[in-house]
């Protein structure tokens, strides 16, 4: 088990060290954008491979076991409709990352309505709800490397874990996170279809006494509002993710993105293999610490162990991916967005320190700290999503201000940690829906009333198309 | 080709509605196929049926679009 999971490790440096051929002496917007060159092939590997966390791959199941499939509703229903809001809007905010020379979404800001104050506070706020995503995925990681049973303390595997990324970034930045994005997707849909056929094989063999069923959620209508809203707010606030854009940069053309979004939810088809997964754990007697090992308590149980080793290697790429991703979203905003006034190359320098700073402060945090991988995911899209009215001005209104705009993010993010921290009821409304409803009358109400000087929204601009030649006739 | 208006209709609003009403509306049903809960499959069903509908888009509307070559400046306003 050891050996295949080292294997596969080795192999990811391996394909890391290769993603650099070809493109020594990176300039920033290759380190982070690898200056708008991947195609479809590769733009889908590292969407995909950027998508499903550590926390889906780890939370999905932990919470179908430990809470029913209530969750599962919106969780699967954001990401899918996700794909289709993004088929859509992924394109227009490729074009406006490449009229606006964007690496990062705050660029995007700063440029259109030509704001430094608007890039800073857009940068502040992707920061302040990107810091407990690492530490989501060192807890997953934490989870894995607990399955091959070493004899080392959970900080120093966590703390081995975040040096391989740190090495993965250090050899060519994203360019190396979308070539283990391709190991890791493949890995992790055939270890995940696999330990769901032979959990099926194995279905009716060792059933424990008094086998437990999924627990079936009875739905309500508050329960039905909450899966709603947060479906609406998720599926709006995934395009908007600081990473999600950054690989939207990363692609070569607006067709290139659709061609990729048209087939990314077909990789979803491991939530129905997880689901059963759980049911498998639910029904056998699994040896379990917490809910969020269902999935390589499961695969151990019922694989032999070189095959487990591979498992457990697929599910621990996606936790580095992940923060790689995460990284490479992180450091620039500060480097480049929030300090400001750096060269291109001091950009790329300033980001690593930061990089290595942010691995390990989430290594302490997740140390600390034992919530349910889940959970970390709503309060994520609380504050990600409050970009959505400003990102609306930059692709379809002529006259929104850079003022409002901020005004609408902070009053947008306030409303929505005032209500969830206090736990204000709701009547099952997503504590970040009425935020962003909050955020949205502010910007818009001032666009009617006050608003600013005529600028071209990105999709009312003419193509830039270069026309083929015409040959004269001879 | 594909109108705009049916574009949008077939690759957002059908995907909206595969699951936005259905799957809590199928929830309600007192039915759980193997234990799992019909609005449960039902989005299971949806993943592919999605997937559709963004290739009726491409097919019948976005293939035919022409491809934009924008150059970046990605130092544009940057310089230390």
């Amino acid at each position: 088990m050891t050996a295949s999971f080292l294997a596969v490790i080795l192999l990811s440096l391996l394909l890391a060290w290769l993603s650099r051929q070809g493109h020594l002496g990176q300039k920033a917007e290759d380190f982070f954008v690898a200056s708008g060159q991947f195609n479809t092939v590769l733009f889908f590997f590292l969407a995909v491979g950027e998508t499903y966390s550590i926390g889906s791959i780890l939370g999905y199941p932990g919470g179908v076991y430990a809470g029913g499939t209530g969750a599962a509703t919106w969780f699967l229903g954001y990401i899918l409709l996700a794909f289709a809001v993004g088929y859509f809007l992924n394109p227009l905010i490729w074009r406006a990352g490449r009229i606006h020379g964007a690496i990062t979404l705050p660029d995007l800001f700063r440029r259109h309505f030509d704001s430094r104050a608007l890039e800073v506070v857009v940068a502040a706020a992707g920061l302040l709800f990107l810091v407990p995503l690492g530490m989501q995925q060192f807890l997953g990681l934490q989870a894995i490397l607990n399955e091959l049973d070493w004899s080392i303390s959970p900080r120093m595997l966590m703390a081995a874990a975040g040096i391989l990324t740190f090495i993965y970034i250090v050899i060519s930045g994203i360019r190396a996170s979308a070539y283990v994005a391709v190991l890791k997707d493949v890995l992790l849909i055939l270890a995940i279809l696999l330990t769901g056929l032979v959990a099926l094989h194995h279905w009716s063999d060792g059933v424990s006494a008094g086998s437990a069923q999924l627990k079936l959620a009875v739905p309500t209508l508050s329960t039905d509002i909450f899966s709603i809203t947060t479906i609406l707010l998720q599926c709006v606030g995934f395009c908007l993710v600081p990473q999600t854009c950054a690989y939207v940069f990363t692609a070569r053309s607006a067709k290139a993105i659709r061609r990729a979004q048209i087939t990314m939810p077909l990789y979803m088809v491991m939530f129905p293999f997880l689901t059963l997964i759980a049911y498998y754990a639910l029904r056998h007697p699994v040896r379990l610490s917490s809910s969020n090992e269902v999935f390589p308590a499961v695969a151990h149980a019922l694989l032999p162990a070189p095959i487990v080793g591979l498992v457990l290697a697929g599910a621990a790429l996606s936790g580095l991916v992940i923060l790689t991703g995460i990284c490479l979203a992180i450091g620039p905003l500060v480097s480049r967005n929030l300090v400001g006034g750096l060269s291109n190359d001091q950009q790329r320098q300033w980001s690593k320190l930061v990089m290595a700073l942010y691995l390990v402060l989430s290594i302490a945090g997740a140390a600390t700290s034992s919530q349910l991988l889940i959970t970390i995911n709503n309060f994520f899209y609380f504050g990600i999503t409050q970009s959505l009215p400003g990102m609306l001005g930059i692709l379809f209104f002529r006259r929104m201000r850079a003022s409002a705009i901020i005004a609408g993010i902070v009053a947008g993010d306030a409303v929505a940690i005032a209500l969830y921290e206090l736990a204000v009821p709701l009547y099952g409304v997503n504590a970040g829906f009425v935020g962003l409803i909050v955020n949205a009358v502010i910007v818009f109400a001032i666009l009617y009333l006050f608003p600013d000087r005529e600028r071209v929204p990105i999709a009312a601009r003419p193509l830039s198309v270069k026309k083929p030649a015409i040959r004269m006739p001879t | 080709m594909m109108s705009s208006t049916a574009r949008i209709i077939v690759g957002l609003v059908v995907p909206f509605l595969l699951v936005i009403p259905t799957v809590p509306l199928l929830n309600h049903l007192p039915i759980a196929p193997f234990g799992i809960p019909l609005g449960l499959l039902w989005l299971f069903a949806a993943i592919p049926l999605t997937s559709l509908c963004l290739a009726i888009c491409w097919f019948g509307h976005d293939r035919d679009l022409p491809d934009e070559e924008i150059v970046a400046d990605y130092d544009a306003g940057r310089e230390p």
